[in-house]
């Protein structure tokens, strides 16, 4: 039975070609729509400045250069900006997953005492705030202002991963749990060995948020950090990005001024590619996670 | 015995002539406090002027001079954004120098609990340098509290006025043609608005598929400078009325609505582009270098420099020249420009800092002669050379590397114009800056009572009244322009009227108008 | 009698305590977790939450932080502020499109991400279907200021590709960044297509924890493709779409999902489609923050945070009711 089973050709019906085709055309048009505006970006950061200013260029360089990569490479401080946007991610990223994620732990447990007051604090933090100055006077007081740690320690927790990964956490079955404190296991392990392990679409899903907010988020750095070489790599490319004309060239330039070439329209997306670049490297390791199939036979 | 005694008499003058002028202090007398005391120092600086972000001191020939003379060096960070240094200032983070422009910054800093007021560190570390300064440029700067807190750079006062070989600023609001679509048309005779619309039509009829006219949000004032309202200049733009009354110029109707049923004329046949009300200077010399626009309003320095920048492109037909003049309304000459412009920048001293004292000396550095063409030349002989009196620049060096116009913080207005009529004089081609700057002399009025209302300050009530005001003009003016009709437009300039009047437009000009009388009285003595 | 009910009382109360701190003891690690979180947003959080009073004051920034304590009160008992703001001019344009166009985003933008992971988890080529989503949240990560030069490069009316192409059709062209009439499905299309891909992430995440042996036991009782997804797949992660669902309401001001209102009305706003294109978020900045208007820009952000708050709660009810899951 299992044979014949296993040689017999799998019929398609006509719902599964209805579901393909449109599945087919979906696809089709969201990878068209989201690419074309990205390879608009590439193939203006690779043509000269004033020819781009001229518009027409649609699908490949006019006037093909590297001047705008090697003008934006070479902003002063680049280098350190780059490692410091680095650090902060991986870092912050770490911190941010576990500390949020024991909390969103502790509270997916409907029996933990007080868990109404923890939720309630934890929501109305994510429509109140005190503003810009209250928080210069606190990091400052806490030696935070002009230091590395500013970036780490106020994103500790995130409100928002937390109330994802608690309602991922409430889907898992109590049974699992049940099963390992009978062996022995205290809430720590439970955790880490477990819950951690199982809910991996969600926690990858969380690493990938806290990652590329890390990654992007220029304000910290724009606010509480006067050090120039502390500051990271999207504050300079934001600089660089929102800059009007003439500051974009002076920015980038040690060229003698008749000479320059370049312009804002071609050294923003310039800038925009150096920034995404690492993004799009490290993607695909996390992507394996969202693959199906994690939570089989786990309860074996 | 008489001879003797006139004898005695001339040598006792001589001798008091002598040692006076041995003792007046001049910009290079030796006791000047800069020249005390040169050891190197380091301040910590913020600066806002985001165009030129150099953030670095030390690294361009202008500021390695400045130190080679003082031995001062900054740290130097620019803003970031717009409320960064409200922020510092209630956080008590405000480094020890703050180099800022704009009103409200200005607001922010002139307070005796936050800045040094200069006249006391003049008088404790810097006494000579009351010789040196122009008491109007005191008078400019003075506050209510009857301290000072810095001298505005690029201040224009009547001395500067008088000068004939000095015009208006070269960021003067012209209306610049297509040359050769001119020639195409015969090249009319522009005196008045309605030559600009017979012009603007035949050549919407001779080339249906350009753009007519390009009037950007920003320096696109030239036709409502026509009409009588006033650009720039005057902070709260104030004009007098006929009461001799300061009244908010967007107030008054009978000065905009003919300026708005103009323009809307011209939104209605075709003739101004709609998408360019909206244009900043990045967009309009996008559209202007994209060849096909007939005629732009913008600076008179950019009508030099976009001529040049389409020069280089291949291929290009297009040169713009500019009017020289400003038109009359049926046969009047409505334009109501003031000048006395009240200063552009100010650098403050804030009670941070640790040694006011050599940041004073500084300042009188700053405003000699010397020094004023040093920060926004260059370094003599080697960023310039002098061409008939005027400074040409080096093209050897860029400006991140020559340093000028970014460390001016005493800078003055005749010596940044020379420069800008330097560069202009290089090619014919590209120099009408230099005579437009003089033909638009005549229209301005002097008022220096009118230049000193000062914009109510944030926070306050009729801050709170002015914002709403301000939002008010800024949105609804382009739309009446763009009405599709004439009655949408005439009802929409009702509306706007009727909401400036509930916004509390009496408290505001009551607020103008109470300064302006102050003044007057306070400078009639 | 009575005697006798009080010594019950206290034994009972004595009892109660001694089984409420067993209770504590037993989850003493969860509960080591949650205080860590909870003090965490005390100092960061709610401390900080004090600079809240200033919108009831007459805050000017020379006042230093100090100044936030000792500001006087404002006007009208303190509500000065925000009674400004209600008699604002742009007050009802500012309020019709915050609600207008976070409604919109909502209806439109909400649905997409979910229907995209829908599809892209029946693609069959693992390939293909990698490639697709590393591509379709490419947009997320391009800034707005690049998303309106593009969008400025297309569809402007000197050489914008559209209005070429409609003047050699022999139409007229239309002012599509300065008209108010586009500016709303110029804003919803722009931030479906930035964020759809973005959203979808949690969808798919979602989906991949679904149980396998459900799909299995169906295809064997005959259910077609179409009915695995409408009774297993989406029944499965309704608890994760609810969720960001509410989340998205409690963001309306902000703008929907994305809370892109403010960049798209800085960046796409200009004075012609002003009417359409101030929202909440941009007026704060554009007549507070650019202002040193503290305390205005404190008022206004107090009233969005607790209209957010409100629809919140209301959502999260709602929702509880109806399918069983909420935030909390």
């Amino acid at each position: 039975m299992l044979a014949t089973y296993k040689n017999k050709r799998i019929k398609r019906s006509t719902e599964d070609y209805i579901i393909d085709f449109v599945v087919a055309i979906i696809v089709c048009f969201v990878f068209f729509v989201t690419v074309y505006p990205f390879w608009y970006c590439i193939v203006l950061s690779f043509n000269e400045g004033t020819d781009a200013l001229r518009g027409g260029i649609y699908f490949w360089p006019r006037k093909f250069t590297l001047e705008n990569y090697n003008a934006v490479i070479g902003i002063d401080y680049i280098p350190t900006a780059f490692m410091v946007s680095v650090a902060r991610t991986l870092l912050g990223t770490v911190l941010c997953v576990v500390f949020t994620g024991l909390f969103a732990f502790a509270i997916s447990h409907k029996k933990l005492m007080g868990r109404k007051i923890y939720i309630t604090a934890m929501i109305i933090i994510m429509y109140f705030s005190g503003g810009l100055i209250p928080q210069y006077m606190l990091y400052k007081t806490m030696g935070l202002m002009n230091s590395f740690w500013v970036y780490i320690i106020p994103n500790l927790f995130s409100a928002f991963n937390a109330v994802i990964m608690m309602n991922a956490f409430r889907e898992i079955p109590d049974s699992l749990e049940e099963a390992a404190i009978i062996d022995g296991a205290n809430d720590m392990r439970v955790f880490f060995q477990i819950v951690f392990p199982i809910s991996m679409p969600t926690m990858a899903t969380m690493a990938l948020y806290s990652g590329v907010w890390h990654w992007n988020t220029w304000t910290d750095s724009a606010f509480f950090i006067s050090n120039k070489s502390l500051k990271t790599l999207s504050n300079v490319m934001i600089n660089l990005i929102n800059q009007s004309e003439s500051a974009a060239q002076t920015m980038v330039g040690n060229i003698n001024q008749s000479q320059v070439t370049y312009t804002a329209m071609t050294l923003r997306p310039a800038a925009m590619i150096i920034c995404v670049i690492p993004i799009a490297i490290v993607y695909p390791f996390l992507q394996k996670h969202f693959v199906k199939g994690v939570m089989l036979g786990s309860i074996k | 015995m008489k001879k003797f005694t006139t004898l005695l008499m001339a040598l006792i003058i001589c001798l008091f002539a002598f040692s006076n002028a041995l003792t007046q202090t001049t910009w290079d007398s030796d006791n000047l406090a800069w020249k005390q005391n040169k050891d190197p120092i380091t301040f910590s600086l913020y600066h806002n002027m985001t165009w030129a972000p150099m953030d670095v001191w030390g690294k361009d020939h202008v500021s390695q001079r400045v130190t080679e003379d003082t031995g001062i060096s900054f740290d130097v960070e620019i803003q970031s954004n717009a409320q960064q240094l409200a922020t510092y200032v209630a956080g008590g983070q405000l480094p020890e120098a703050v180099f800022v422009f704009g009103g409200a910054n200005k607001d922010l800093l002139e307070n005796y609990d936050i800045c040094y007021a200069w006249d006391e560190l003049i008088d404790q570390y810097a006494p000579e340098m009351w010789d040196l300064i122009d008491k109007s440029d005191i008078q400019l700067a003075t506050k209510s509290d009857g301290h000072f807190y810095t001298l505005y750079t690029h201040v224009r006062n009547q001395e500067y006025w008088d000068d004939p070989g000095q015009g208006v600023s070269y960021g003067e609001n012209v209306l610049s043609f297509r040359q050769d679509v001119l020639e195409e048309l015969g090249n009319p005779e522009i005196n008045t608005v309605d030559d600009l619309y017979n012009v603007l039509k035949a050549a919407k009829e001779l080339h249906p598929e350009m753009v007519i006219y390009v009037q950007p949000e920003l320096n696109g004032t030239y036709l409502s400078r026509c009409f009588g309202v006033p650009y720039s200049g005057t902070q709260g733009a104030a004009t007098i009325n006929d009461n001799g009354e300061a009244e908010w110029v967007f107030g008054q109707k009978d000065v905009l609505s003919p300026y708005l049923e103009f323009a809307n004329k011209l939104f209605r046949e075709g003739l101004l582009s709609q998408e360019s009300l909206t244009y900043d200077q990045e967009q309009c010399k996008a559209a202007v270098m994209a060849g096909n626009v007939f005629c732009y309003a913008g600076q008179a320095y950019d009508v030099d420099q976009w001529n040049k920048a389409l020069d280089a492109v291949d291929g290009n037909k297009a040169y713009y020249v500019a009017l020289r003049k400003i038109l009359t309304v049926d046969g009047e000459l409505l334009v109501n420009d003031t000048w006395g412009s009240p200063g552009f920048a100010g650098f403050y001293i804030t009670r941070n800092c640790k040694e006011p004292g050599r940041l004073i000396a500084l300042m009188e550095y700053m405003r000699s002669p010397y020094a004023d063409k040093l920060t926004q030349w260059g370094v003599p002989e080697l960023d310039y050379d002098m061409v008939d009196g005027f400074p040409v620049q080096n093209e050897d060096y860029s400006w991140k590397e020559r340093g000028d116009n970014v460390w001016y913080f005493q800078a003055s207005f005749a010596v940044e114009n020379m420069k800008a009529l330097g560069t202009a004089l290089k090619d014919e081609r590209f120099a009408q800056t230099a005579h437009l700057v003089l033909d638009y002399k005549p229209y301005w009025k002097y008022d220096v009572n009118l230049s000193l209302i000062a914009n109510a300050e944030a926070n306050t009530y009729e801050g709170d009244v002015f914002a709403t005001l301000d939002n008010l003009r800024k949105t609804r003016m382009s739309s009446i322009i763009t009405a599709k009709t004439e009655e949408e437009c005439k009802q929409g300039i009702e509306e706007f009227f009727a909401a400036l009047d509930s916004a509390e437009l009496d408290v505001y000009n009551k607020f103008l108008n109470d300064q302006y009388q102050a003044i007057k009285s306070r400078n009639a003595e | 009698m009575s005697v006798i009910n009080k010594a019950k009382e206290k034994s009972n109360y004595k009892a109660r305590i001694k089984r409420s701190l067993r209770r504590f003891y037993a989850q003493r690690w969860l509960q080591l977790f949650a205080i860590l979180g909870f003090v965490y947003i005390l100092i960061f959080n709610y401390l900080p939450m004090l600079g809240i009073q200033i919108a009831f004051k007459s805050y000017k920034p020379s006042m230093g932080f100090k100044g936030m304590f000792t500001a006087p009160l404002a006007r009208n008992y303190g509500f000065y502020h925000f009674i400004s703001f209600f008699k604002d001019p742009n007050f009802s344009i500012v309020m019709r499109n915050t609600v207008g166009l976070s409604l919109m985003k909502l209806f439109f933008s909400f649905p997409v991400p979910i229907l995209f992971a829908l599809a892209l988890n029946e693609m069959r080529h693992i390939k293909i279907k990698r490639i697709v989503q590393t591509v379709s949240y490419l947009p997320h990560f391009i800034s707005w200021v690049i998303v309106y030069g593009i969008l400025f490069s297309f569809l402007n009316t000197s050489n914008g590709v559209i209005n070429s192409l409609l003047q050699s059709l022999g139409k007229e062209k239309m002012e599509f960044l300065t008209g108010k009439e586009y500016y709303y499905t110029i804003a919803v299309i722009s931030d479906i297509w930035k964020e759809m891909g973005w959203w979808s992430i949690i969808f798919l995440a979602a989906i991949s924890g679904i149980d396998q042996t459900q799909y299995e036991a169906a295809k064997v009782d005959g259910a077609s493709r179409f009915r695995c997804i409408w009774s297993i797949t989406l029944p499965n992660i309704k608890s994760t779409i609810m969720i960001v669902l509410i989340l998205a309401i409690g963001s309306l001001i902000r703008g929907g999902m994305g809370g892109s209102n403010f960049d798209q009305s800085y960046l796409l706003g200009n004075s012609l489609n002003y009417e359409r294109s101030v929202t909440l978020p941009y007026y704060v900045y554009e007549m507070g923050l650019a202002q040193q208007r503290f305390s205005y820009a404190t008022a206004i952000g107090l009233f969005q945070s607790v209209i957010s708050l409100l629809l919140v709660l209301i959502s999260n009810y709602v929702s509880d009711k109806l399918t069983g899951s909420s935030l909390f």
